[in-house]
């Protein structure tokens, strides 16, 4: 099999702050294959984000702290630890990310073409006019009309839909072989957030990216991953392709979250909720994470949770309620 | 644009005209006038009284206004009574030294400022942060005319007799005495010598406040989404902080441009007697003594609308530095 | 942002280019049309005059003196207009010529005037001027302009500051006859000191100045712009507030000295004493002209530096307004003087730079023989003795005196801004005379207003006023204390004796020294009596000189005395 795009190993990535060590990645590994869409959904605070700042190191090194024994490897090489010269190297050009918040992500002040430009002339090397007509053409390949009027216009001028594609644009500008998008779609409508979503589909089709995609939303989940991450409290807690996941889930919390779904064949009905908070970060409760919360915590979930690989590779759950196939699991 | 600075000038005009008007009537009726100083033994009422007569202050006040108000309408600013020339002659003499200082005093304590500020952010908390921010403190807490006598007394007198240092200032005014004589190049080093200390004086009192405003407004803005997606873009540390967050955080910086400017002025009468520097805040602040009326009011004029211009210089610039903001 | 950067620092590169290509020139090119015409006929002469005179070949001849003071000279070379100490020295010793002067005795010598004679009738006195004197335009000087300058002097128009000098000299056209080119006679009642005025007073060109309405003249940009003399120093420039540039006249007459040493003397305005001395420290300038007292010691601890020390002209003393209750008993105002310690004010504010004084007769002065009359010293207990017998008691207790009707013993003294050592008079007198139990409020007022306040015949509005005064060689109280002028200006203690009268009187037109000076003991005595007011002390002219300079002599004539002979070290140079 071929050596995974991106794979993350035992990643801590802990806060020291005056209110106690939080820590937000407790121990996560997962891998992205090329060309794939992974998706780790979880609620907010369970690290999701932190994670996918953790890859790119963008995280402010006082407060954060990535702990020894993580390891993140981009193809083949380790990149904890990396000098600020490689990660530069890195960020923009071979990894890419886009956030939450298109509006304040981009820079208030600068046009976009100028943003995009930016990007290209930084990595690729290009001269002014040069970017600048790149900008161009992949303003019009994220879908902006008018790309050649766009291009000196302020983010200001444009619609959340339209920053969006922006931002991705700049992502692009670099052929990233890894894309990270942040709740790319949260912030926007729901007809755009479906726009988004086909455009980075088909980018990543067309230009053989692998995309990281970090979400609350199962509804995104199933619309454009083929593979997924479950994480709560600091931990990878289930992973499995999009149907293993949707048909099968294996961790409560999983089925949880998917009876919380609204359907439209149960409108009337309450909507299921998972009863309780997520648990302190500063002080993760010992066992389980999720105990309190768990409709069938019973013996054994007052233990440390393993992950338990399931059926297939790529298959595992942090319970101990569930069937293990191989008791090698990996860690 | 044009039409918003063009508007802004206009409006600008009844502004000046009411500043001037009140400064007119104050020192008008303040007790005493300029045949004071002239007086001495042997001296009669009569011989008083024509002096007077020969000032024009031998009318009443809202006449005296109203023929003030008509007069420099057409540009006529009078004669001016200490310096016995024309007011615009003398105000032509000692604006641009004033104004020179000014912009020197100003673009010094805004770079200064701005960098230490920016310095202060990136690096919050640090040594270098605590130690800046004492410095800074030391400085704005100090009368610039103290700073000035405390440069003077180290940078000049010290510097020469006791520490022997190979560079020492000039302890007071714009040009050496043998300017005529110097090459090009030694005039342009000469005024740039005489300028060092007085500007110091003036800049550094102005940089703690513009450094602790840009490192508040500077903390904020690497905060921002933008800051980080910069940093995502594999962007260097020098450029984010120089490209992205700094313009962002000049923005609020900027209204001090236009506070500054009184502040500025007033300053400069301390520096400008101290530094023998023959600039308007001196000359301004001599005739107020001295009553002498038409350069008072001419210089409260010129100063009035420099406070005014400044205000819209540091509009425009906002409009600038940030696209977000269009005038009409 | 670079872009703007950039731009910021283009355009400050620029303004300080252009700056250093005009800017110092502003003076030179006057935009008045008179200086205009008058200044190129100065530098052809001038051109001339230095091919004709070369200079010598000797060591003491070239260099540049600079000068600091804390004023400019606001009129200039005008001697028509001018009130200003700083001005009148260059009249008479820089730019232009008066027809005397006095040497180190004090007795008239030959300067413009190379003769004089007095009539036998002292109603007359004739004055032959000197044939080889030129004005700095080429034009010679002559009896015509010295007509024209006394005229204009006396004339009301004019406005003549020191319109005292010529009491009791024939004013207008009348008083003065021009017998031929250089012989010109004057006409005056016999006085006192009748020749002093013509030590003070520049001559001025009539072929410039002469057309000139007279209410113009003080507005003349003659004064400040391009002053033509026709002394030793030639005007080269005026930059306002900056300084002042003069160069040698080579055509100085030879049997004056001719040409003087100096190449150039260059005036500085520096408004700061803390910054006169470092700069003198610094040897940026060589002639520091009146330190304060406290600055002395650096001076004197400088080995390149020498302090120069002359009894001065002026004095300071507290003004009494009689008219006030409280003190129109002149044994209220002895028993003030002798309640102050005098002596001990005097050494901490002048740090022994000066001489307590009883009168207005400074020690420069002939007259001056303080051993000869009571010396009013502190005697606080006499103090107290003298306010209890004019009445003055203190009835309730609470430390002040009242006289009988109820009227409390409190006076304000006035002093003005920014005068360290006015305060510190006022503020010391009332520490001191509290214990005697009179109460004294010092109040600090702004200069004009105090001008106002004190000089309004009507208003006079102060019970005491710390002032200077500084005199010329020929004394004269007469606007100061003759009840004639009790509503002029000048009479702040309105004093109204008639035995000050008829002295003052006498003293005026006493021309021999040995009956004036009985008559100016009996003044002084009168003086101390009626304690007009509290003299404190006469304080010395301090100045700081760069021994560099050599030469230099300073005494109550002034400091500028020799300037034309000053010359430079020349290892120094």
């Amino acid at each position: 099999m071929m050596e995974p795009m991106l794979r993350v190993q035992d990643l801590r990535t802990y806060f020291f702050t005056d209110q106690g060590v939080v820590k937000a990645v407790d121990g996560v590994s997962f891998e992205v294959n090329e060309g794939e869409t992974l998706g780790i959904v979880g609620e907010s605070g369970c690290g999701k984000t932190v994670t996918s700042l953790s890859v790119l190191g963008l995280l402010p090194e006082p407060p954060a702290q990535i702990m020894a024994g993580s390891s993140v490897k981009f193809l083949g090489d380790e990149i904890i630890g990396a000098d600020e010269g490689r990660m530069r190297n890195l960020r923009g050009n071979k990894i890419s990310m886009i956030f939450q918040e298109p509006m304040s992500s981009l820079n208030p002040v600068y046009s976009v073409g100028d943003q995009i430009a930016e990007v290209l002339r930084v990595h690729r090397r290009m001269g002014r006019k040069e970017a600048r007509d790149e900008a161009i053409r992949l303003l019009d390949e994220v879908g902006i009309p008018a790309p050649d009027r766009r291009v000196a216009e302020y983010p200001h001028q444009l619609s959340g839909g339209m920053r969006q594609r922006v931002m991705i644009a700049m992502a692009l500008s670099c052929e990233p072989k890894l894309l990270i998008a942040d709740e790319p779609t949260t912030a926007l409508d729901v007809t755009i957030q479906a726009q988004i979503l086909e455009l980075l589909e088909e980018l990543s089709l067309s230009h053989g990216m692998a995309v990281l995609l970090i979400t609350h939303d199962l509804g995104v989940v199933a619309e454009v991953c083929d593979r997924v991450v479950v994480m709560y409290a600091g931990q990878v807690i289930e992973t499995g392709t999009v149907n293993e996941i949707f048909t099968e889930p294996a961790h409560p919390y999983t089925r949880g979250l998917l009876a919380s779904l609204p359907s439209v064949t149960n409108s009337g009905r309450r909507l299921n909720s998972i009863s309780g908070t997520v648990p302190n970060p500063v002080d993760w409760p010992r066992g389980c994470r999720f105990r309190e919360r768990c409709p069938e915590a019973g013996d054994g979930c007052e233990e440390e949770q393993a992950l338990v690989t399931l059926e297939s590779a790529g298959r595992s759950s942090r319970c101990c309620k569930t069937e293990a196939v191989n008791l090698t699991g990996a860690g | 644009m044009t039409r918003y600075i063009i508007r802004r000038l206009l409006s600008a005009i009844p502004l000046v005209l009411g500043i001037a008007t009140i400064v007119f009537f104050a020192v008008n009726l303040a007790p005493g006038d300029p045949t004071l100083y002239f007086l001495s033994p042997g001296m009669t009422q009569d011989v008083i009284e024509q002096m007077r007569i020969n000032f024009g202050l031998d009318q009443p006040v809202h006449v005296r206004y109203l023929r003030w108000l008509g007069a420099m309408l057409t540009g006529d600013f009078g004669h001016s009574i200490s310096h016995s020339r024309p007011v615009l002659e003398v105000l032509v003499d000692f604006l641009p030294n004033t104004l020179i200082l000014s912009a020197c005093a100003l673009f010094v304590a805004f770079l200064f400022g701005i960098i230490i500020g920016t310095i202060q952010a990136v690096r919050q908390y640090s040594i270098m942060d605590s130690a800046m921010s004492v410095v800074l403190l030391f400085f704005y807490s100090m009368p610039s005319f103290w700073l000035a006598l405390m440069l003077i007394l180290t940078l000049s007198l010290f510097a020469r007799n006791v520490w022997d240092l190979p560079i020492w200032f000039p302890a007071s005014g714009i040009v050496s005495v043998d300017y005529d004589f110097l090459t090009f190049g030694e005039k342009v080093r000469d005024r740039v010598m005489h300028l060092v200390l007085p500007t110091l004086s003036l800049a550094l009192v102005l940089t703690a406040g513009i450094a602790r405003y840009m490192r508040g407004s500077m903390l904020e803005v690497i905060r921002q989404d933008y800051v980080r997606t910069a940093k995502a873009k594999g962007l260097s540390e020098a450029v984010v902080v120089f490209k992205h967050a700094l313009r962002n955080a000049l923005i609020p910086v900027i209204t001090l441009v236009g506070l500054y400017i009184p502040v500025l002025f007033s300053g400069t009468i301390f520096i400008e007697t101290i530094f023998a520097w023959p600039g308007m805040g001196r000359t301004i602040y001599d005739a107020i003594f001295i009553r002498d009326y038409p350069l008072v009011m001419a210089g409260t004029f010129f100063f009035a609308s420099m406070v005014v211009v400044a205000n819209l210089i540091a509009d425009v610039l906002y409009a600038v530095i940030d696209p977000r903001i269009r005038y009409e | 942002m670079k872009e703007l950067f950039k731009k910021g620092l283009i355009g400050l590169g620029a303004v300080l280019g252009l700056s250093s290509c005009g800017g110092s020139d502003a003076g030179i090119g006057s935009n008045d049309p008179f200086c205009q015409q008058v200044i190129p006929a100065v530098e052809t002469f001038m051109a001339e005059a230095r091919e004709a005179h070369p200079i010598p070949d000797e060591p003491r001849y070239g260099g540049t003196v600079v000068l600091g003071t804390i004023g400019d000279m606001p009129d200039g070379l005008n001697s028509a207009v001018s009130s200003n100490y700083t001005d009148a020295q260059h009249q008479q010793f820089v730019g232009l010529m008066t027809l005397i002067n006095y040497d180190a005795g004090g007795e008239p010598r030959a300067y413009l005037a190379e003769d004089w004679e007095v009539a036998p009738d002292g109603r007359a006195v004739t004055f032959h001027i000197r044939q080889d004197v030129r004005w700095h335009d080429g034009e010679q000087t002559d009896a015509h302009d010295v007509a024209f300058t006394y005229e204009a002097v006396t004339d009301p128009l004019t406005a003549f500051p020191n319109a005292a000098f010529w009491d009791h000299y024939v004013k207008g056209p009348d008083g003065v006859e021009v017998v031929d080119d250089f012989t010109i006679r004057i006409l005056l009642e016999p006085h006192a000191d009748f020749m002093d005025p013509f030590r003070t007073l520049g001559i001025l060109p009539e072929h410039l100045l002469g057309d000139v309405p007279r209410d113009q003249l003080k507005l003349h940009p003659y004064g400040t712009q391009c002053p033509v003399g026709n002394g030793p120093f030639v005007f080269a420039q005026h930059v306002p507030q900056d300084r002042w540039v003069f160069e040698a006249n080579p055509a100085f007459p030879e049997a004056l000295g001719g040409r003087p040493f100096l190449d150039r003397y260059v005036y500085r305005v520096i408004p700061e004493q803390t910054t006169l001395l470092t700069e003198l420290l610094i040897e940026n300038i060589d002639v520091y002209i009146a330190p304060r007292p406290d600055q002395a010691q650096q001076i004197i601890d400088n080995q390149n530096l020498e302090l120069l020390n002359f009894s001065g002209r002026s004095y300071v003393f507290v003004g009494w307004n009689a008219r006030k209750p409280q003190l129109a008993d002149p044994r209220v105002r002895r028993a003030i003087t002798i309640g102050t310690n005098r002596a001990e004010i005097v050494e901490a504010i002048l740090q022994g730079y000066g001489q307590v004084a009883n009168t207005g007769v400074p020690p420069f002065h002939w007259a001056y023989d303080p051993g000869s009359m009571p010396s009013l010293a502190y005697d606080p207990d006499g103090a107290r003795a003298l306010l209890e017998e004019a009445g003055w008691q203190d009835r309730d207790g609470d430390g002040v005196r009242e006289s009988e009707d109820g009227t409390r013993l409190s006076l304000s003294i006035k002093y003005n801004t920014g005068n360290q050592q006015r305060q510190d008079i006022a503020e010391i007198m009332q520490q001191q005379l509290s214990a005697v139990g009179v109460e004294v409020q010092p109040q600090v007022v702004e200069w004009g207003t105090l001008l106002q306040q004190i000089n309004t015949p009507d208003l006079r509005d102060f019970d005491g006023v710390v002032m200077g005064w500084v005199v010329e060689f020929k004394l004269d109280d007469i606007d100061l204390f003759h009840s004639e002028r009790i509503n002029q200006p000048y009479a702040w203690s309105g004093t109204d004796n008639g035995d000050i009268d008829r002295l003052l009187e006498e003293l005026s037109i006493t021309a021999d020294r040995t009956e004036a000076m009985a008559l100016w003991r009996e003044y002084q005595e009168l003086l101390i009596e009626e304690q007009p007011y509290t003299y404190f002390y006469f304080p010395d002219r301090l100045e700081g000189v760069n021994r560099r300079v050599k030469g230099v002599e300073m005494d109550a004539r002034g400091e500028w005395l020799n300037i034309k002979d000053w010359y430079l070290d020349p290892a120094s140079r």
